[in-house]
Protein backbone atom coordinates (compact mmCIF):
# COMPACT_ATOMS: atom_id res chain seq x y z
CA UNK A 1 0.00 0.00 0.00
CA UNK A 2 2.55 2.10 1.08
CA UNK A 3 4.68 1.38 -2.35
CA UNK A 4 1.50 1.84 -4.20
CA UNK A 5 0.90 5.43 -2.89
CA UNK A 6 4.11 6.35 -3.24
CA UNK A 7 4.34 5.27 -6.88
CA UNK A 8 1.15 7.61 -7.44
CA UNK A 9 2.36 10.70 -5.77
CA UNK A 10 5.73 10.46 -7.91
CA UNK A 11 3.51 9.94 -10.75
CA UNK A 12 1.73 12.87 -10.26
CA UNK A 13 4.85 14.76 -9.07
CA UNK A 14 6.51 13.86 -12.41
CA UNK A 15 3.43 14.66 -14.21
CA UNK A 16 3.01 18.34 -13.13
CA UNK A 17 6.83 18.77 -12.79
CA UNK A 18 6.74 17.70 -16.64
CA UNK A 19 3.79 19.69 -17.61
CA UNK A 20 4.83 23.04 -15.35
CA UNK A 21 8.16 22.72 -17.60
CA UNK A 22 6.61 22.38 -21.09
CA UNK A 23 4.66 25.52 -19.62
CA UNK A 24 8.12 27.42 -19.06
CA UNK A 25 9.49 25.59 -21.83
CA UNK A 26 7.23 27.11 -24.60
CA UNK A 27 7.12 30.57 -22.51
CA UNK A 28 11.34 30.66 -22.60
CA UNK A 29 10.45 30.02 -26.90
CA UNK A 30 8.32 33.22 -27.09
CA UNK A 31 10.53 35.35 -24.73
CA UNK A 32 11.89 38.76 -27.14
CA UNK A 33 15.28 39.88 -27.07
CA UNK A 34 16.52 42.66 -24.63
CA UNK A 35 15.64 45.68 -26.96
CA UNK A 36 12.15 44.80 -27.37
CA UNK A 37 11.20 43.20 -23.71
CA UNK A 38 7.65 43.77 -22.53
CA UNK A 39 7.42 46.62 -20.70
CA UNK A 40 5.30 45.34 -18.29
CA UNK A 41 8.16 42.96 -17.14
CA UNK A 42 9.07 43.38 -13.53
CA UNK A 43 12.95 43.78 -14.73
CA UNK A 44 11.86 46.60 -17.40
CA UNK A 45 10.13 48.37 -13.90
CA UNK A 46 12.96 48.40 -11.48
CA UNK A 47 16.54 49.75 -12.23
CA UNK A 48 19.62 48.44 -11.86
CA UNK A 49 20.31 49.17 -7.93
CA UNK A 50 17.40 47.53 -7.19
CA UNK A 51 17.91 44.11 -8.92
CA UNK A 52 21.08 44.09 -7.61
CA UNK A 53 19.88 44.57 -4.12
CA UNK A 54 17.50 41.83 -4.84
CA UNK A 55 19.30 39.43 -6.82
CA UNK A 56 22.58 39.40 -5.58
CA UNK A 57 21.52 39.27 -1.68
CA UNK A 58 19.29 35.68 -2.52
CA UNK A 59 22.77 33.61 -2.09
CA UNK A 60 25.65 35.81 -0.68
CA UNK A 61 26.60 39.36 0.29
CA UNK A 62 26.46 42.19 -2.14
CA UNK A 63 30.10 42.34 -3.72
CA UNK A 64 30.94 46.45 -4.60
CA UNK A 65 30.92 47.95 -7.91
CA UNK A 66 34.59 48.94 -7.42
CA UNK A 67 35.96 44.57 -6.71
CA UNK A 68 36.01 44.92 -10.67
CA UNK A 69 36.62 46.76 -13.33
CA UNK A 70 34.29 46.93 -16.11
CA UNK A 71 35.79 44.42 -18.32
CA UNK A 72 35.46 42.30 -15.36
CA UNK A 73 32.30 42.85 -14.39
CA UNK A 74 31.27 41.69 -18.34
CA UNK A 75 32.99 38.21 -17.02
CA UNK A 76 31.61 38.31 -13.43
CA UNK A 77 28.01 39.41 -14.70
CA UNK A 78 27.77 36.98 -17.22
CA UNK A 79 28.50 34.08 -14.46
CA UNK A 80 25.62 35.40 -12.30
CA UNK A 81 22.91 35.26 -15.19
CA UNK A 82 23.77 31.84 -15.70
CA UNK A 83 24.18 31.10 -12.14
CA UNK A 84 21.17 32.64 -11.21
CA UNK A 85 19.10 32.67 -13.44
CA UNK A 86 18.78 36.48 -14.15
CA UNK A 87 16.46 37.86 -17.20
CA UNK A 88 18.33 39.54 -20.52
CA UNK A 89 16.39 42.39 -18.54
CA UNK A 90 18.13 41.81 -15.34
CA UNK A 91 21.21 40.88 -16.50
CA UNK A 92 21.37 43.99 -18.97
CA UNK A 93 20.35 46.45 -15.85
CA UNK A 94 22.48 45.18 -13.51
CA UNK A 95 26.04 45.21 -15.41
CA UNK A 96 25.18 48.88 -16.29
CA UNK A 97 24.58 49.45 -12.73
CA UNK A 98 27.70 48.13 -11.62
CA UNK A 99 30.19 49.34 -14.41
CA UNK A 100 28.34 53.30 -14.05
CA UNK A 101 28.94 52.72 -9.81
CA UNK A 102 32.95 51.88 -9.92
CA UNK B 1 51.01 91.27 -26.35
CA UNK B 2 49.04 92.33 -29.10
CA UNK B 3 51.92 93.97 -31.14
CA UNK B 4 49.66 96.77 -32.63
CA UNK B 5 48.90 97.97 -28.91
CA UNK B 6 52.62 97.36 -27.97
CA UNK B 7 53.38 99.85 -30.67
CA UNK B 8 50.52 102.10 -29.38
CA UNK B 9 52.08 102.32 -25.92
CA UNK B 10 55.22 103.31 -27.32
CA UNK B 11 54.41 105.72 -29.75
CA UNK B 12 52.01 107.40 -27.12
CA UNK B 13 55.38 107.56 -24.66
CA UNK B 14 57.57 108.95 -27.43
CA UNK B 15 55.59 111.56 -28.43
CA UNK B 16 55.43 114.20 -25.50
CA UNK B 17 59.60 113.08 -25.37
CA UNK B 18 60.30 114.82 -28.90
CA UNK B 19 57.65 117.20 -28.37
CA UNK B 20 59.29 118.05 -25.27
CA UNK B 21 62.50 117.80 -26.96
CA UNK B 22 61.34 120.46 -29.64
CA UNK B 23 60.45 123.14 -27.38
CA UNK B 24 63.87 122.60 -25.40
CA UNK B 25 65.77 122.95 -28.06
CA UNK B 26 64.81 126.10 -29.23
CA UNK B 27 65.17 127.03 -24.98
CA UNK B 28 68.01 125.53 -23.85
CA UNK B 29 70.39 125.08 -26.86
CA UNK B 30 72.42 122.17 -28.67
CA UNK B 31 73.21 120.25 -25.31
CA UNK B 32 69.63 119.56 -24.25
CA UNK B 33 68.41 117.90 -27.95
CA UNK B 34 71.70 115.98 -27.70
CA UNK B 35 70.16 114.45 -24.67
CA UNK B 36 67.41 114.16 -25.63
CA UNK B 37 67.96 112.59 -28.96
CA UNK B 38 69.89 109.82 -26.90
CA UNK B 39 66.53 109.69 -25.19
CA UNK B 40 65.06 108.62 -28.20
CA UNK B 41 67.54 106.73 -29.30
CA UNK B 42 67.16 104.38 -26.27
CA UNK B 43 63.61 104.51 -26.77
CA UNK B 44 63.92 102.93 -30.14
CA UNK B 45 66.02 100.32 -28.66
CA UNK B 46 64.06 99.38 -25.97
CA UNK B 47 61.24 99.13 -28.49
CA UNK B 48 63.61 96.75 -30.15
CA UNK B 49 63.90 94.85 -27.73
CA UNK B 50 60.48 94.50 -26.82
CA UNK B 51 60.02 93.28 -30.66
CA UNK B 52 62.56 90.26 -30.11
CA UNK B 53 61.41 89.27 -27.06
CA UNK B 54 57.41 89.28 -28.55
CA UNK B 55 58.76 87.03 -31.26
CA UNK B 56 60.91 84.95 -29.11
CA UNK B 57 57.57 84.17 -27.38
CA UNK B 58 55.46 83.47 -30.55
CA UNK B 59 58.72 80.58 -30.98
CA UNK B 60 58.45 79.44 -27.61
CA UNK B 61 54.53 78.90 -27.61
CA UNK B 62 54.73 77.26 -30.87
CA UNK B 63 57.30 74.69 -30.16
CA UNK B 64 54.53 73.93 -26.69
CA UNK B 65 52.18 73.41 -28.48
CA UNK B 66 53.60 70.89 -31.01
CA UNK B 67 54.99 69.18 -28.24
CA UNK B 68 51.41 68.97 -26.87
CA UNK B 69 50.02 68.11 -29.93
CA UNK B 70 52.74 65.26 -30.11
CA UNK B 71 52.16 63.94 -26.31
CA UNK B 72 48.38 63.99 -27.15
CA UNK B 73 48.77 61.76 -30.38
CA UNK B 74 51.18 59.45 -28.34
CA UNK B 75 48.25 59.10 -25.62
CA UNK B 76 46.13 58.53 -28.41
CA UNK B 77 47.79 55.48 -29.54
CA UNK B 78 48.50 54.11 -25.83
CA UNK B 79 44.90 54.47 -25.26
CA UNK B 80 43.80 52.28 -28.18
CA UNK B 81 46.23 49.39 -26.88
CA UNK B 82 44.41 49.54 -23.50
CA UNK B 83 40.94 49.89 -24.99
CA UNK B 84 39.26 46.31 -23.88
CA UNK B 85 38.97 43.49 -26.66
CA UNK B 86 35.58 42.21 -27.16
CA UNK B 87 36.49 39.14 -25.26
CA UNK B 88 36.43 39.98 -21.31
CA UNK B 89 37.94 37.63 -19.01
CA UNK B 90 38.03 36.85 -14.96
CA UNK B 91 40.09 34.31 -12.41
CA UNK B 92 38.06 34.28 -9.26
CA UNK B 93 37.05 31.62 -7.14
CA UNK B 94 37.29 31.54 -3.21
CA UNK B 95 39.66 29.61 -0.87
CA UNK B 96 39.70 28.52 2.80
CA UNK B 97 41.59 27.00 5.76
CA UNK B 98 40.11 25.37 8.98
CA UNK B 99 40.29 23.39 12.05
CA UNK B 100 37.89 20.83 13.05
CA UNK B 101 38.22 18.55 16.16
CA UNK B 102 36.01 16.15 16.12
CA UNK B 103 34.95 13.43 18.59
CA UNK B 104 36.77 9.91 18.33
CA UNK B 105 38.93 11.06 16.17
CA UNK B 106 42.38 13.36 15.38
CA UNK B 107 41.96 17.27 15.53
CA UNK B 108 42.80 18.49 12.29
CA UNK B 109 43.55 21.52 9.85
CA UNK B 110 42.56 21.77 6.67
CA UNK B 111 42.83 23.97 3.33
CA UNK B 112 41.72 24.51 -0.46
CA UNK B 113 41.88 26.44 -3.04
CA UNK B 114 39.04 27.06 -5.63
CA UNK B 115 40.40 29.11 -8.65
CA UNK B 116 36.95 29.54 -11.38
CA UNK B 117 37.92 30.89 -14.54
CA UNK B 118 35.44 33.10 -16.79
CA UNK B 119 35.59 33.89 -19.94
CA UNK B 120 33.02 36.01 -22.08
CA UNK B 121 33.47 35.08 -25.31
CA UNK B 122 30.79 37.19 -26.79
CA UNK B 123 27.09 38.52 -25.70
CA UNK B 124 25.89 35.13 -26.46
CA UNK B 125 28.39 32.58 -25.56
CA UNK B 126 30.47 31.85 -22.37
CA UNK B 127 32.56 29.77 -20.67
CA UNK B 128 33.34 29.02 -17.05
CA UNK B 129 35.35 26.40 -15.65
CA UNK B 130 36.37 25.60 -11.51
CA UNK B 131 39.16 23.77 -10.52
CA UNK B 132 39.60 22.31 -6.67
CA UNK B 133 42.52 22.21 -4.82
CA UNK B 134 41.49 20.59 -1.59
CA UNK B 135 44.35 19.17 1.28
CA UNK B 136 42.56 15.39 1.85
CA UNK B 137 43.94 12.44 3.69
CA UNK B 138 47.74 14.05 3.39
CA UNK B 139 47.52 14.25 0.03
CA UNK B 140 46.52 16.92 -2.47
CA UNK B 141 42.94 16.36 -3.88
CA UNK B 142 42.65 18.07 -7.66
CA UNK B 143 39.67 18.19 -9.48
CA UNK B 144 37.67 19.74 -12.07
CA UNK B 145 34.31 20.79 -10.17
CA UNK B 146 32.76 22.25 -13.07
CA UNK B 147 33.17 23.43 -16.83
CA UNK B 148 30.41 24.43 -19.17
CA UNK B 149 30.25 26.16 -21.78
CA UNK B 150 27.02 28.27 -22.15
CA UNK B 151 25.22 29.82 -24.95
CA UNK B 152 21.96 32.57 -24.56
CA UNK B 153 19.05 31.32 -26.92
CA UNK B 154 17.25 34.35 -25.59
CA UNK B 155 16.59 36.62 -22.73
CA UNK B 156 14.62 33.78 -21.10
CA UNK B 157 16.52 30.69 -22.13
CA UNK B 158 20.55 29.38 -21.81
CA UNK B 159 21.64 26.15 -22.94
CA UNK B 160 24.82 25.21 -21.15
CA UNK B 161 26.89 21.79 -21.88
CA UNK B 162 29.62 20.04 -20.09
CA UNK B 163 29.82 19.27 -16.39
CA UNK B 164 28.25 21.54 -14.62
CA UNK B 165 26.68 22.31 -10.70
CA UNK B 166 23.32 20.36 -10.60
CA UNK B 167 20.30 22.52 -10.61
CA UNK B 168 17.92 19.93 -8.81
CA UNK B 169 20.31 20.34 -5.68
CA UNK B 170 20.35 24.00 -5.01
CA UNK B 171 22.76 23.60 -2.21
CA UNK B 172 24.98 22.47 -4.58
CA UNK B 173 24.41 25.07 -7.49
CA UNK B 174 24.63 28.21 -5.42
CA UNK B 175 24.90 27.82 -1.84
CA UNK B 176 28.30 25.08 -1.60
CA UNK B 177 31.46 27.74 -1.95
CA UNK B 178 33.18 28.15 1.73
CA UNK B 179 32.51 32.38 1.51
CA UNK B 180 28.84 31.60 0.61
CA UNK B 181 27.85 28.55 3.20
CA UNK B 182 27.64 30.13 6.09
CA UNK B 183 28.81 27.04 8.06
CA UNK B 184 32.10 25.58 7.98
CA UNK B 185 30.53 21.83 6.72
CA UNK B 186 28.04 20.70 4.24
CA UNK B 187 24.59 19.52 5.37
CA UNK B 188 23.85 15.94 5.47
CA UNK B 189 22.03 14.57 2.04
CA UNK B 190 23.18 17.12 -0.08
CA UNK B 191 27.31 17.33 0.90
CA UNK B 192 29.39 14.73 1.14
CA UNK B 193 27.27 11.80 2.17
CA UNK B 194 25.02 12.59 -0.26
CA UNK B 195 21.55 11.27 -1.69
CA UNK B 196 21.38 13.54 -4.93
CA UNK B 197 23.61 14.55 -7.42
CA UNK B 198 26.53 17.42 -6.49
CA UNK B 199 26.99 17.81 -10.25
CA UNK B 200 25.54 16.29 -13.68
CA UNK B 201 27.80 16.28 -17.27
CA UNK B 202 25.29 16.57 -20.18
CA UNK B 203 23.21 19.09 -21.47
CA UNK B 204 20.79 21.58 -19.66
CA UNK B 205 18.46 24.39 -20.80
CA UNK B 206 17.74 27.04 -18.08
CA UNK B 207 16.54 30.40 -17.29
CA UNK B 208 14.07 33.17 -15.62
CA UNK B 209 10.80 33.95 -16.81
CA UNK B 210 9.02 36.98 -15.28
CA UNK B 211 5.26 36.06 -15.00
CA UNK B 212 3.32 39.15 -14.34
CA UNK B 213 5.28 41.04 -11.11
CA UNK B 214 6.81 37.33 -9.89
CA UNK B 215 9.18 35.08 -11.61
CA UNK B 216 9.75 31.70 -12.45
CA UNK B 217 13.02 29.83 -13.13
CA UNK B 218 13.72 26.55 -14.36
CA UNK B 219 15.84 24.45 -15.63
CA UNK B 220 15.81 20.75 -17.47
CA UNK B 221 18.67 18.87 -18.04
CA UNK B 222 19.82 15.51 -19.83
CA UNK B 223 23.18 13.99 -18.27
CA UNK B 224 24.91 10.81 -17.81
CA UNK B 225 23.25 10.68 -13.99
CA UNK B 226 24.06 9.17 -10.92
CA UNK B 227 25.42 5.36 -10.80
CA UNK B 228 24.84 2.32 -8.34
CA UNK B 229 27.15 1.67 -5.67
CA UNK B 230 27.54 -1.71 -5.51
CA UNK B 231 31.19 -2.24 -3.38
CA UNK B 232 30.35 -4.11 0.16
CA UNK B 233 30.30 -0.71 1.73
CA UNK B 234 28.34 1.65 -0.05
CA UNK B 235 25.92 -1.20 -2.21
CA UNK B 236 22.86 0.79 -2.71
CA UNK B 237 23.94 4.38 -2.66
CA UNK B 238 24.23 6.45 -5.69
CA UNK B 239 27.59 8.29 -6.88
CA UNK B 240 27.68 11.26 -8.82
CA UNK B 241 31.41 10.64 -10.43
CA UNK B 242 29.80 8.89 -13.50
CA UNK B 243 32.01 10.99 -16.18
CA UNK B 244 31.91 8.09 -19.06
CA UNK B 245 28.55 6.83 -19.13
CA UNK B 246 28.16 3.25 -17.39
CA UNK B 247 25.02 2.70 -19.36
CA UNK B 248 23.17 4.05 -22.37
CA UNK B 249 20.64 5.05 -20.41
CA UNK B 250 20.56 9.04 -19.89
CA UNK B 251 19.30 10.97 -16.50
CA UNK B 252 16.19 13.58 -17.21
CA UNK B 253 15.79 16.35 -14.24
CA UNK B 254 15.49 19.34 -13.69
CA UNK B 255 14.10 22.18 -11.08
CA UNK B 256 11.28 24.86 -10.71
CA UNK B 257 11.55 28.04 -8.94
CA UNK B 258 8.77 29.67 -7.77
CA UNK B 259 9.32 33.86 -6.64
CA UNK B 260 6.23 34.97 -5.16
CA UNK B 261 7.97 37.76 -3.62
CA UNK B 262 11.55 39.28 -4.38
CA UNK B 263 13.01 37.46 -1.09
CA UNK B 264 11.24 34.54 -1.48
CA UNK B 265 11.71 31.37 -3.56
CA UNK B 266 9.87 28.03 -3.40
CA UNK B 267 11.51 24.89 -5.46
CA UNK B 268 10.98 21.68 -6.45
CA UNK B 269 13.29 18.98 -8.59
CA UNK B 270 13.22 15.82 -10.17
CA UNK B 271 15.35 13.38 -11.49
CA UNK B 272 14.79 10.01 -13.25
CA UNK B 273 17.06 7.84 -14.06
CA UNK B 274 18.71 4.24 -14.81
CA UNK B 275 21.89 3.60 -12.27
CA UNK B 276 22.99 0.03 -13.05
CA UNK B 277 26.14 -0.44 -15.40
CA UNK B 278 25.98 -2.11 -18.19
CA UNK B 279 26.77 -6.17 -18.16
CA UNK B 280 26.55 -5.42 -13.90
CA UNK B 281 25.10 -8.58 -12.06
CA UNK B 282 22.70 -6.42 -10.40
CA UNK B 283 19.50 -6.11 -12.52
CA UNK B 284 18.57 -2.69 -13.67
CA UNK B 285 17.81 0.09 -11.30
CA UNK B 286 15.87 2.68 -11.56
CA UNK B 287 16.25 6.16 -9.26
CA UNK B 288 13.86 8.78 -8.82
CA UNK B 289 15.20 11.77 -6.73
CA UNK B 290 13.00 14.82 -5.18
CA UNK B 291 13.91 17.67 -3.64
CA UNK B 292 12.21 20.43 -1.99
CA UNK B 293 13.23 23.95 -1.14
CA UNK B 294 12.75 27.02 0.28
CA UNK B 295 14.99 30.52 0.48
CA UNK B 296 14.19 33.55 2.33
CA UNK B 297 16.34 36.64 2.42
CA UNK B 298 15.13 39.86 3.78
CA UNK B 299 16.11 43.16 5.92
CA UNK B 300 14.30 43.27 9.32
CA UNK B 301 14.77 45.86 11.97
CA UNK B 302 18.46 46.43 12.29
CA UNK B 303 19.77 43.68 9.58
CA UNK B 304 19.30 40.50 7.77
CA UNK B 305 17.53 37.59 8.23
CA UNK B 306 18.40 34.48 6.24
CA UNK B 307 16.00 31.43 6.18
CA UNK B 308 16.76 28.36 4.10
CA UNK B 309 16.05 24.72 3.85
CA UNK B 310 16.18 22.04 0.87
CA UNK B 311 15.20 18.65 1.79
CA UNK B 312 15.75 15.12 -0.72
CA UNK B 313 14.10 12.01 -1.41
CA UNK B 314 15.57 9.10 -3.13
CA UNK B 315 13.78 6.35 -4.16
CA UNK B 316 15.72 3.23 -5.94
CA UNK B 317 14.37 -0.16 -7.48
CA UNK B 318 14.16 -3.26 -4.90
CA UNK B 319 17.08 -5.18 -6.65
CA UNK B 320 19.26 -7.82 -5.21
CA UNK B 321 23.18 -7.06 -4.51
CA UNK B 322 25.70 -9.31 -5.06
CA UNK B 323 23.26 -11.76 -6.24
CA UNK B 324 25.94 -14.53 -6.95
CA UNK B 325 26.98 -14.15 -3.35
CA UNK B 326 30.82 -13.69 -3.97
CA UNK B 327 31.24 -10.52 -1.48
CA UNK B 328 28.75 -9.99 1.05
CA UNK B 329 25.47 -10.80 -0.63
CA UNK B 330 23.29 -11.47 -1.97
CA UNK B 331 21.88 -8.47 -0.12
CA UNK B 332 18.45 -6.61 -0.86
CA UNK B 333 17.08 -2.74 0.58
CA UNK B 334 14.29 -1.45 0.47
CA UNK B 335 16.08 1.55 -1.22
CA UNK B 336 14.44 5.11 -0.01
CA UNK B 337 16.21 7.46 1.69
CA UNK B 338 15.64 11.41 2.62
CA UNK B 339 17.83 14.28 4.07
CA UNK B 340 18.21 17.62 4.21
CA UNK B 341 18.45 20.91 6.63
CA UNK B 342 16.88 23.84 7.81
CA UNK B 343 18.54 27.03 8.47
CA UNK B 344 18.64 30.29 10.07
CA UNK B 345 20.75 33.35 10.06
CA UNK B 346 20.63 36.67 11.59
CA UNK B 347 22.94 39.48 10.72
CA UNK B 348 22.64 42.84 12.84
CA UNK B 349 24.11 44.93 10.25
CA UNK B 350 22.27 47.64 10.66
CA UNK B 351 23.48 48.53 14.27
CA UNK B 352 25.52 51.13 15.29
CA UNK B 353 28.13 49.02 16.43
CA UNK B 354 30.71 48.13 14.19
CA UNK B 355 31.84 45.07 15.49
CA UNK B 356 28.00 43.56 16.43
CA UNK B 357 27.35 44.56 12.81
CA UNK B 358 29.90 41.93 11.33
CA UNK B 359 28.81 39.05 13.98
CA UNK B 360 26.40 36.96 12.38
CA UNK B 361 24.64 33.90 14.44
CA UNK B 362 23.23 30.74 12.51
CA UNK B 363 21.44 27.75 13.54
CA UNK B 364 21.09 24.58 11.30
CA UNK B 365 19.59 21.58 11.65
CA UNK B 366 20.04 18.64 9.29
CA UNK B 367 19.31 14.95 9.13
CA UNK B 368 19.89 11.68 6.57
CA UNK B 369 17.38 8.52 7.24
CA UNK B 370 19.29 5.38 5.24
CA UNK B 371 17.24 2.49 4.73
CA UNK B 372 17.50 -0.62 7.24
CA UNK B 373 20.33 -2.63 5.97
CA UNK B 374 22.37 0.32 4.51
CA UNK B 375 25.99 -0.52 4.85
CA UNK B 376 27.64 3.13 4.79
CA UNK B 377 25.70 4.63 8.47
CA UNK B 378 22.83 4.72 10.43
CA UNK B 379 20.06 7.69 10.50
CA UNK B 380 21.56 10.92 11.84
CA UNK B 381 20.54 13.96 12.73
CA UNK B 382 22.93 17.19 14.11
CA UNK B 383 22.42 21.07 15.42
CA UNK B 384 24.97 22.89 14.22
CA UNK B 385 24.95 26.61 16.46
CA UNK B 386 27.52 28.76 14.51
CA UNK B 387 29.20 32.32 15.26
CA UNK B 388 30.43 34.06 11.92
CA UNK B 389 32.23 37.35 11.94
CA UNK B 390 32.45 39.25 8.46
CA UNK B 391 35.92 41.24 8.16
CA UNK B 392 34.30 42.20 4.13
CA UNK B 393 31.33 41.38 1.56
CA UNK B 394 33.56 38.27 0.81
CA UNK B 395 35.74 37.68 3.99
CA UNK B 396 34.50 35.63 6.92
CA UNK B 397 35.41 33.71 10.07
CA UNK B 398 33.24 30.81 11.42
CA UNK B 399 33.00 29.08 14.62
CA UNK B 400 30.59 26.54 14.74
CA UNK B 401 29.84 23.53 17.44
CA UNK B 402 27.96 20.51 15.95
CA UNK B 403 25.64 18.25 17.97
CA UNK B 404 25.77 14.55 16.35
CA UNK B 405 22.97 12.66 17.29
CA UNK B 406 22.78 9.07 15.31
CA UNK B 407 20.80 5.58 16.08
CA UNK B 408 23.68 3.83 16.79
CA UNK B 409 24.61 3.61 20.31
CA UNK B 410 28.24 5.48 21.14
CA UNK B 411 28.73 6.47 17.54
CA UNK B 412 27.39 9.95 17.61
CA UNK B 413 30.63 12.28 17.20
CA UNK B 414 30.18 15.87 18.03
CA UNK B 415 32.73 18.68 16.12
CA UNK B 416 34.23 21.91 17.42
CA UNK B 417 34.98 23.68 13.55
CA UNK B 418 36.74 27.03 13.24
CA UNK B 419 36.89 28.00 9.28
CA UNK B 420 38.28 31.14 7.72
CA UNK B 421 36.86 31.85 3.94
CA UNK B 422 37.64 34.42 1.47
CA UNK B 423 35.71 34.68 -2.08
CA UNK B 424 38.17 36.22 -4.68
Amino acid sequence: MKTKTSTMLTKLSASTFVLSGAMLLAMSCMSTTSSNADAAAPAAQKSGSTLWAQNCRRCHNFRSPSDYSDSEWEAAMFHMRIRANLTGDEYELIREFLKSSN
Amino acid sequence: MNWSKLERRVGCCMLPALLTTASLAQESGGSEVEKLTKKVGDLESQVADLREQQAQGQDETGVSLDEIDEQLTDMSKNMSTLRPGKRSFLLTGYAYAGFNNSEGSDSTFGAGFVPIFLWKIDDDLFLEGEAEFELEDSETHVALEYLQASYVINDSMILGFGKFLSPSNPFADRLHPAWINKLPDAPLGLGPQRIMPFTQLGVQLHGGVPVGSQKVNYALYVSNGPSLEEDAGTYGSLGDENLSDLNNNKAIGGRIGYFPLPELEFGYSLEFSQVTASGSDVSDADATIQSFDVNYTASIPKGTLDLRGQWAFSDLSDVVYDPNATDFGPATLDNSRNGGYLQAAYRPSEVKSSMLSRCEGVVRYDQIDLPDGAPESTDQSRWTFGLNYWTGASSVFKLAYRMDDRDAPGTSVDAVMFQWAVGL
